[in-house]
């Protein structure tokens, strides 16, 4: 007839085991791949300084976009391919034709070989402004996006910090309602004590007395009273105590999250004549 | 002993010697075990925490316990353990007013018998394999620290038949060997925790069990003593 406890049931152990699986696996995992097990053999260094002595136009045309960090860059990088191929080429054109008549053949080629390093000279200073300019501007976009963001940042905090107040408001004055609520039976409970309670004589006044009290939801009282404060005279005591069981049942609220909050109530009843 | 530049996990534990892959099993074997049941724990306990606030409030605010009596009773295998235990008090309590007695203590000895027998049966289930986890976590690390004894054995002796023994020698048997000291360690740690969280776990729900009997025994005598004056 006895109910017997229901033993874990297959669902729930079934989860454990998986779980359980799950942590091993983990663990082995960390085990093979967190632990380096292999002995390397020693990697060669690697260094790589391969563009900063070529200046050729087309290894640092390739370089560029990977510096500067362009997610939407691809379209600036193609200006600076064509403009130096047309300025550059045109300054040396000049130069051979005056050069010969003046100057003696190796004049010529000292010349040239000036010319194409101005020449190289300009077209890389070219593509160093270019990307500054790029660099400059992503920098400026982006810097405008972050303050933008901050700004909706800032927004979205402040609505929610108002929201938070509002609600923290609405839950105060539930709780002061509910603390209003409380504080009236409590009274309405002490005042049917006091109406039963028959002090006994030579009681002095403002005697107090604390006690914690079980109330069921129909508004008794388990027994025993505990007394959490003596007022100092058990007959006193006694006298409330009996009160207490003699006021069954007590006044409690009709609704039952509130008469929750009566399940163990702490009294304090004073003697006033 | 054959020293390669590879020596990956795998390749350690299948090269490792017959005693030490026997300890390597058993200790994956109870690790996988204590961890079953560390979550089967979890998910158990947390059911009987909800359920017992659960009942517990529905316990006190209301007015008719009769008809909680009868809901519970036909709620059948999805009920709570504090509600058991309120089932078998309640159905205690109905048989001897059926009886009519009038002896009011024996009704409430009868009742707190009843209610102990069922409590008793629940907190021996809450703390089912918790005996198993403290067992794992004191027991494993020492299973596992054997296990690597042994492999450093092993690999010491295989030092002794090299005439020129460098460090490279030793250390893949070493590192073998080690891996049982991990596997230990990992299989008592979290047993050792869960051990401890479940133990104070069960402890308090069994209070609360406790409390809500000497409670529930009370109302069921205020109840009683009505019923006895009426006739």
């Amino acid at each position: 007839m006895t109910r017997t406890p229901v033993d874990v049931d297959k669902g729930v152990r079934l989860w454990a085991w998986l779980l359980a699986l799950v942590v091993h696996a983990l663990f082995i995992g960390v085990l093979v791949f967190g632990v380096s097990w292999q002995r390397h053999p020693e990697p060669a260094p690697m260094v790589a300084e391969l563009w900063a002595d070529i200046p050729k136009p087309a290894t640092t045309d390739k370089i560029t976009p990977a510096v500067p960090v362009p997610p939407e860059t691809p379209a600036p990088p193609p200006p600076p391919k064509p403009e130096p191929a047309p300025v550059t080429p045109t300054p040396p054109e000049p130069a051979p034709k005056i050069a010969p008549r003046v100057k003696s053949h190796e004049a010529e080629i000292a010349l040239k070989e000036k010319k194409e390093k101005e020449a190289q000279e300009a077209k890389r200073q070219e593509i160093q402004r270019q990307r500054d300019k790029m660099l400059l501007d992503q920098l400026r976009q982006e810097r405008l996006e972050a303050l933008k963001e901050q700004r909706q940042d800032q927004k979205l905090r402040v609505d929610a910090e108002i929201r938070r107040r509002q609600a923290e408001q609405v839950a105060q004055n539930a709780q002061a309602a509910q603390a209003a609520a409380v504080d009236r039976y409590k009274l309405a409970i002490i005042n049917k004590i006091r109406a039963n309670t028959e002090v006994p004589e030579g009681v002095a006044n403002g005697l107090a007395l604390e006690v914690d009290v079980t109330i069921l939801p129909d508004g008794g009282v388990l027994e025993p009273v505990r007394v959490i404060k003596s007022s100092g005279d058990s007959r006193y005591d006694q006298a409330v105590i009996r009160g207490i069981l003699r006021s069954q049942p007590l006044p409690l609220p009709a609704d039952v999250a509130l008469r929750r909050l009566f399940r163990l109530t702490h009294l304090q009843i004073h003697h006033e004549n | 002993m054959n020293i390669t530049s590879d020596i990956s996990l795998v390749s350690l534990v299948l090269q490792a010697s017959v005693l030490v892959q026997i300890v390597m099993g058993l200790l994956l074997l109870v690790s996988l075990l204590s961890w079953s049941y560390i979550f089967t724990k979890m998910l158990t306990l947390g059911k009987a925490r909800r359920q017992t606030v659960k009942f517990e409030e529905e316990f006190w605010a209301t007015n008719d316990i009769a008809a909680l009596y009868q809901r519970s009773s036909q709620h059948g295998e999805s009920v709570g353990a504090l509600e058991r235990i309120f089932e078998s008090g309640y159905r205690e309590f109905l048989r001897h007013r059926k009886s009519g007695t009038t002896d009011t203590s024996a009704v409430t000895s009868g009742v707190q018998r009843a209610m102990k027998a069922t409590f008793q049966r629940e907190t021996d289930q809450l703390e089912s394999h918790l005996a198993f986890l403290a067992t794992v976590g004191s027991v494993s690390p020492y299973v596992g620290l054997f296990g690597t004894v042994w492999g450093i054995m092993n690999a010491f002796r295989g030092l002794a038949n090299v005439g020129q023994a460098t460090l490279a020698h030793v250390a893949p048997g070493i590192a073998e060997a080690l891996v049982a000291t991990a596997m230990g360690l990992f299989a008592a740690i979290p047993a050792v925790v869960a051990y401890n969280r479940y133990a104070h776990d069960t402890d308090r729900l069994s209070n609360r069990f406790e409390s809500f009997m000497e409670e529930f025994s009370n109302i069921l005598q205020r109840q009683f003593k009505p019923a006895v004056n009426g006739r």
